[in-house]
């Protein structure tokens, strides 16, 4: 079975949801949490597979997310029939009772990151019960002083929960484009130690003033992201469950939204059908 | 394995001095925990484009504020880059706590301090919307129907009315957000309706029989008429028609 294959609902996607190309919606929590919407944020529409998208677990920090976030959570996964929900691997805040910087950094690649995290998301796992919980490897602008790199320290994560990893294919590019590594090794090291795998897809722009690739999810997705998908559906075969394309800047016409999915959807049949 | 516990309150220290300082965009304190060919400018980069979205997103929900406070948006500016977001933020929190903090910078006018309560009072209704979603799309459901309805809600006076449980009291000052001509301060109600916010303003029988309501519904409107029995009938039928009409009780 081909994974699912959807995008991340935006207001702007919402016409196209019915493309017959599509049969998976990835919820984004915080635009889901209107707390006067009346109907599921999906609406009328049924999908093969739905995920929840959180952004504020913050797995990596000393105190695990508070009960209120995960139940919110919980309920609109369950208005909405999600299968899944997942999150980044990062940091948002220090504690439940410190500051919120507003979006994750990455914490620093050691074994006391290692700990906070494990816990975290044994902890969330426990309280997602049947519903898979996944983790993203983020694009970040920079990174902490650690023991251990970054690939070390994801698989470790992966191997020592069982949780799921949402890999994004244009984070690692990113990554590795404006830092160095090679993207086709972190993707074969990592993806062995997934129980499960989803992924996203986005295109960014190159800044040449920060002299940084930025995963801004306002551009197509870039030839080296799909190819880099293609390698990514060869070595998760059988293991990946959904793809989801992102996009939150400069939305496409009609056309534009459905071709770049029919292309996502093409890539993983293609990557099924025997040799 | 795993790390001992002074590794682990280290790590605690750690990542509150990260986020303490990159919380309001003060990145210097970062510099030596960097790994080797980052800089601060890296994490200038994060910390702004961070603090844009916070301002973005004030700037959005305190939009009402603008046609009474001059240079709100520099206001903003400085509340972002001196006040850390609160950990766990969510929904409008960010919000009430700058406008909390207003006061604290400058007086307000009256007319300010309207403006203020309207801003908060819609905050605290879809707080607790948010709090309470099965209640609020119960109650529209039956709402949606009493709303068409109002005219001929009160044929049966067995029929137990409940209260729309998603509102906020609170009154005005002045009557900057009032059409008619009444007394200050003015009572008046923030409730739900579908997916907006109303306001209805109480007259003063209408203040008695909604402390009635508040107090003893789900009620009929024969009960409801022994209770203000010193009221007139009609009044009080009134107020219960006109506050099925605009969303505030519904039939259970």
């Amino acid at each position: 079975m081909p994974p699912a294959v959807g995008y991340a609902i935006r207001e702007q996607n919402r016409p196209i949801l019915t493309d017959p190309s599509i049969n998976a919606a990835e919820i984004t929590f915080e635009r889901a949490d209107d707390p006067l919407r009346l109907d599921r944020y999906i609406r009328d529409l049924e999908f093969d597979y739905v995920s929840v998208h959180a952004l504020k677990l913050s797995v990596a920090s000393p105190d695990p997310p508070t009960r209120s976030y995960i139940d919110a959570l919980l309920a609109i996964a369950e208005e909405n029939g999600a299968q899944s929900i997942s999150d980044h691997l990062g940091f948002t805040r220090d504690a439940n009772s410190g500051v919120e910087m507003g979006h994750f950094a990455p914490p620093p690649f050691n074994d006391a990151a290692l700990d906070a995290t494990c816990r975290n998301v044994d902890f969330i796992q426990r309280h997602f019960s049947s519903r898979h919980f996944f983790l993203e490897n983020i694009a970040y602008l920079f990174r902490f002083e650690g023991t251990m790199s970054e690939i070390q320290f994801l698989k470790k994560v992966l191997t020592r929960t069982g949780c799921g990893w949402l890999l994004d294919v244009t984070n690692v590019f990113a990554n590795c484009r404006n830092f160095g590594g090679d993207p086709y090794e972190f993707i074969s090291e990592v993806i062995p130690c997934a129980s499960r795998v989803q992924m996203h897809l986005a295109g960014g722009f190159q800044d040449d003033e920060a002299g940084m690739y930025i995963d801004s999810h306002s551009h197509p997705v870039p030839d080296d992201v799909w190819d880099l998908y293609q390698f990514a559906l060869e070595q998760g075969a059988g293991k990946v469950d959904a793809v989801f394309l992102e996009r939150d800047q400069n939305f496409p016409d009609e056309k534009g939204w459905r071709d770049e999915i029919r292309r996502v959807r093409l890539l993983a049949e293609q990557q099924e059908l025997p040799l | 394995m795993s790390a001992a516990p002074n590794i682990n309150q280290e790590y605690r220290q750690q990542l509150k001095q990260y986020a303490e300082s990159m919380a309001v965009g003060m990145c210097d304190g970062t510099q030596s925990a960097l790994a080797g060919g980052f800089t601060v400018e890296h994490v200038k980069l994060f910390t702004d484009g961070n603090l844009d979205k916070r301002f973005e997103k004030l700037n959005d929900s305190l939009e009402l504020l603008k046609d009474v406070f001059d240079d709100l948006e520099n206001t903003i500016a400085d509340y972002v880059r001196t006040v850390p977001l609160s950990a766990l933020d969510t929904g409008s929190s960010d919000a009430d706590r700058f406008l909390r903090w207003l006061p604290l910078r400058m007086s307000l006018t009256p007319v300010q301090d309207d403006y203020v309560i309207c801003v908060q009072q819609r905050h605290a209704v879809e707080e607790m919307a948010r709090h309470h979603r099965q209640a609020h799309i119960r109650f529209q459901e039956r709402s949606s129907v009493a709303r068409r309805r109002a005219a001929s809600i009160l044929d049966d006076v067995d029929s137990m009315f409940s209260v729309n449980p998603i509102r906020s009291r609170a009154e005005f000052r002045t009557l900057v957000f009032v059409d008619e001509q009444v007394p200050t301060p003015a009572p008046v109600v923030f409730f739900a309706c579908e997916d907006q916010i109303r306001t209805a303003l109480l007259d003063p029988s209408g203040v008695v029989v909604f402390a009635l309501l508040e107090q003893c519904a789900p009620v009929t409107i024969s009960e409801l008429w022994c209770r203000t029995a010193a009221m007139d009938r009609r009044e009080v039928s009134d107020f219960v028609c006109d506050s099925a009409q605009i969303g505030l009780l519904a039939n259970c």
